[in-house]
């Protein structure tokens, strides 16, 4: 009966009772379907999506028009939502030249205006040289005092003006490895915050014991890196590592009190474990400077810890010293294709003398966190933090440990 | 509701059409209608992807499940624009099947290649060349992560999808210089915004740059020969095409298309979706009609194309709400089994292994209709055709992959051997594998499939006879009528069973021809 029934759902149900073998009923069913033959559509929904894939319009909406669009984010924390119009071309000298330029301000007022023209495949992508200018006017940026010992409650604000112009070329001699050096030249200004809440930093702190408060200068930068990175997916990691480090000379060049060097380890690892849906993430991270007597590092330019990237249970800049340790290990388990959850605990400290490098006296914080991911890469990241300061929450495009200090084609942005 | 409705209708038709035609069983589908034209369509891959997800689409059982339809009175599938019988009724040798679709046309080694078309975005770079003799192939290529894995598979799963039974492109491995490629005249390239312009050789150059070179400097690619006809897109694994007046069977229903699920499953092609088919409207004397083809298998054998395929693939759809919230809640201390599962460091080779494989529960990508209606006895027909794919093919197939490193080539081979003796080990007893019937000498005979592949011992089965009227289906026993011996005159039907009383077959034979199989189980 199985069969029969099924039979005649095949091929009979349509077709003339009468028909005298299969061949003709199965043919009386493609007359009856070919009188009734219409052209093959879709719904108005799927037309408009290959619509849209194959005009490509998102790209084309985040090509902006000539090359002008909309950049959203990617200011200081704590600036607000920043947005304006940035200039973007790829497909300069065949696509081997890319220029962008951007001009944004924040719901705060934040300020930046940069320029990046980039060569990023010279020699068979062995190399690359890059040319990157900003300016940044963030009125507001939070100082709490210098060293360990500064108070949540003493949260003061001040204006940074910079002015940063870096001439960058890398080779990558092997796999996983570059090396690379930049020359650039640095002009700061810092000014009273205005953010009403805080007070002004000059006002808050003497200028004796906060270097740079009173008077800025000129910088000539040289910097000198190497680099091996062997992660499996840069926009999410689940194995591999990056070994980084990088050494900078500032030279004070007006006020001849603020020559220092400076020196960036980054060391991170990423442990897979059950098919890579499980990752163990490390991150150690360290600063280091060095000067000499009667010089001294300016305070806007002292490594700070809190934030979105090292201590997450604590506000951004929260901590400002002469140099820096930060340790970060996460937990991520896949809870779908499209989504990890991690655990993570964060440590560190900043220091005034690097005999200091150690793990004592180190604040700590821990939390939980959602990566969203697409094909892999991370594109959103939602971290809650807690510490004994209390709790902070992120919301962060890319992944964690991105915020690298180290001067890269992909990263100008290190002053 | 539907389903319902048209099982009123069949019975309602069933006084007036007899149980077996005399032509019963067809093993080829008459020639098909004539379709002047048919329009191309294409499909979006997101709107595919949550159809799928959360739509439901086509007709999927529920509570009752649909008998496969397309099928001739033994069940079997008659050959047409869908399917050939291959290598289970006809035998095919190891050289056949590794010839598969044709192995006599790859691109001509001498002149150069030209590109017509270049694909340059994504992480899969590709072109679409003419050779000298103005053959045109797709050409396609590992990711550099992983030579020869996506190439190689291509390959080995074409020629095994082609043994199966189905339609698929001929793929040649080929290695070449970069000089061999040269751009046309009048190629041009679409950039990143989709905008045109021409293309040139430093087009070239970028594109190889993303592609594995190989120690000679030469390049390896998999080349694979466009098929002839007018391109219409993809078919879709529910419905049938509105303008093609052959397509009579909801895809859903097709038992060639369910029982592609498990030569998926054996090959982890989780990428079996409508955008990896290909609708063609081809003229074969003198009439013009619609065929239906598989093409695109890089994503098989553990690759993913761009890379090592997920663990995941195959064990668990992109979205399960419930596996979601279970590692959700635990903080992921719920470990899956394909978590576990072990993949050899072979960069060739991907995630593809056959110890935590689990041919019952094994899932594309994300859910398939045709796969989602599949029954006992549509994945037996299956798993009887997968099982006749014997090691030796399976070897020769492999090696037809030119794995450089014999370690990947016998990985490969071991876990294909594994996978398909689970499937045999899943599928063949889900019914009573009981096949190849045939009246000789005044006996019914038939083969024990389970016992012949050694997924379960030879058993012995009772058999009790009955004559059945074609015009109503009627059945009558025949008092004392038991075992091999046909009894004499008229239409008789024998009901096979084996230890399990639901699991049975009735074999209908009409002058001493069998033309009919039912299963139950």
């Amino acid at each position: 009966m199985r069969s029969f029934v099924l039979l005649l759902l095949a091929f009979g149900t349509l077709a003339a009772q009468d028909s005298a073998t299969r061949a003709a009923e199965i043919e009386e069913a493609r007359r009856k379907k070919a009188a009734a033959v219409k052209p093959e559509t879709n719904t108005p929904l799927e037309d408009r999506l290959i619509h849209i894939k194959e005009g490509k319009v998102l790209e084309r909406i985040s090509a902006g028009i000539g090359g002008v669009r909309a950049k959203l984010g990617g200011l200081a924390t704590g600036g607000g939502f920043a947005f304006g119009p940035e200039y973007l071309r790829r497909d300069l000298a065949g696509g081997r030249l890319m220029l962008r330029s951007a001009a944004q301000t924040s719901l705060r007022l934040f300020q930046q205006y940069d320029v990046h023209l980039l060569a990023p495949d010279l020699a068979g992508r062995r190399a690359y040289v890059d040319f990157y200018a900003l300016h940044r006017n963030f009125p507001q940026l939070p100082y709490y005092g210098p060293g360990a010992d500064s108070e949540k409650n003493d949260r003061s604000n001040f204006r940074l003006e910079d002015t940063d112009f870096d001439a960058a070329a890398g080779v990558r001699p092997f796999r996983h490895v570059t090396i690379g050096g930049s020359l650039g030249y640095l002009m700061v200004n810092t000014g009273p915050g205005t953010d009403d809440r805080y007070i002004s930093t000059e006002r808050k702190f003497a200028a004796a014991a906060v270097p740079g408060l009173a008077r800025q200068t000129d910088f000539l930068r040289t910097t000198a890196f190497l680099q091996y990175d062997s992660r499996d997916i840069p926009g999410g990691a689940r194995s591999g590592g990056v070994y980084a480090v990088q050494f900078r000379d500032y030279r004070d060049r007006e006020l001849k009190r603020n020559d220092f060097q400076r020196l960036d380890i980054e060391l991170q690892q990423f442990i897979p474990f059950f098919n890579q849906r499980r990752v163990i993430a490390l991150r150690g991270e360290t600063t280091l400077t060095w000067n000499r007597a009667g010089q001294s590092v300016p305070f806007y330019l002292q490594p700070t810890l809190g934030g979105s990237d090292d201590l997450r249970g604590f506000r951004p800049y929260r901590f400002y010293g002469d140099n820096r340790l930060a340790m970060n290990a996460e937990y991520r388990w896949e809870v779908f294709s499209g989504l990890d959850m991690a655990l993570f605990a964060d440590a560190g400290k900043v220091f005034q003398r690097r005999s200091q490098w150690d793990f004592s006296n180190l604040e700590s914080a821990v939390g939980f966190g959602f990566r969203f991911n697409v094909r892999n890469n991370v594109f959103l990241r939602l971290d809650t933090g807690f510490s004994h300061e209390g709790f902070q929450v992120w919301f962060k495009f890319g992944p964690a440990f991105a915020a690298s200090p180290i001067r890269q084609a992909g990263n100008p942005r290190v002053l | 509701m539907r389903t319902a409705l048209l099982l009123l209708c069949a019975a309602a038709a069933l006084p007036a059409a007899p149980k077996f035609y005399s032509d019963d069983p067809i093993w080829k589908e008459p020639a098909p209608a004539h379709v002047p034209d048919a329009r191309k369509r294409k499909i979006s891959d997101y709107y595919d992807f949550f159809l799928h997800l959360f739509g439901n689409p086509g007709q999927i059982r529920h509570r009752k499940p649909v008998p496969a339809q397309g099928v001739n009175t033994w069940g079997e599938v008659p050959d047409s624009a869908w399917y050939t019988n291959r290598n289970y009724w006809h035998p095919m040798t190891v050289a056949e099947i590794v010839r598969g679709p044709g192995d006599a046309q790859p691109p001509a080694e001498s002149g150069r290649w030209l590109v017509i078309e270049a694909k340059t975005e994504g992480v899969t770079p590709g072109f679409r060349i003419r050779d000298a003799r103005g053959t045109e192939y797709l050409l396609k290529f590992d990711p550099l992560t992983n030579p020869e894995m996506a190439t190689a598979a291509d390959v080995i799963s074409s020629k095994l999808f082609y043994a199966l039974g189905y339609s698929v492109p001929e793929n040649y491995i080929v290695t070449f210089p970069a000089e061999r490629i040269e751009v046309g005249d009048k190629t041009v390239l679409k950039d990143a915004l989709g905008r045109e312009r021409r293309m040139t050789a430093n087009d070239v150059v970028d594109i190889l740059l993303n592609v594995p070179r190989m120690k000679d400097g030469k390049y390896r690619g998999v080349a694979s020969r466009l098929l002839p006809g007018k391109p219409l897109g993809p078919y879709r694994y529910f419905g049938t095409r509105q303008d093609d007046p052959n397509d009579v069977v909801p895809h859903e229903h097709r038992r060639d298309l369910r029982g592609l699920s498990l030569a998926c499953a054996w090959l982890g092609h989780d990428d079996s979706r409508a955008i990896n088919s290909l609708d063609l409207l081809v003229e074969k004397d003198g009439r013009k009609f619609v065929q239906h083809n598989l093409i695109d298998f890089g994503s098989t054998l553990g690759s993913a194309s761009n890379g090592p395929n997920s663990p995941r693939s195959g064990f668990e759809y992109l979205w399960n709400a419930r596996n979601a919230a279970v590692q959700f809640a635990s903080f992921g201390l719920v470990v899956p089994q394909w978590e576990r599962a072990r993949f050899p460091r072979l960069p060739a080779v991907g995630r593809f292994e056959s110890e935590k494989f689990d041919a019952a529960g094994w899932v594309p990508e994300y859910p398939n209709p045709a796969f989602v209606n599949r029954l006992p006895d549509d994945a037996f027909w299956a798993a009887k055709q997968i099982m006749e794919i014997g090691d030796e093919a399976i070897r020769a197939v492999v090696k037809a992959g030119r794995y450089s490193d014999p370690r990947a080539e016998e990985w490969v081979v071991g876990r294909l051997i594994e996978r398909r003796n689970k499937i045999g080990r899943a599928f063949l007893t889900a019914v009573l594998p009981l096949d190849r019937f045939e009246a000789r000498d005044g006996l019914l005979t038939f083969t024990d499939v389970a016992a012949k592949h050694k997924v379960a011992p030879a058993r012995t089965y009772a058999i009790a006879w009955s004559r059945f009227d074609n015009a109503t289906g009627e059945r009558t026993p025949i008092a004392g009528a038991q075992g091999p011996r046909i009894p004499e005159g008229g239409d008789v039907c024998a009901e096979i069973r084996g230890d399990e009383p639901k699991k049975t077959v009735l074999v209908y034979l009409r002058a001493g021809k069998v033309v009919g199989i039912e299963r139950s189980w």
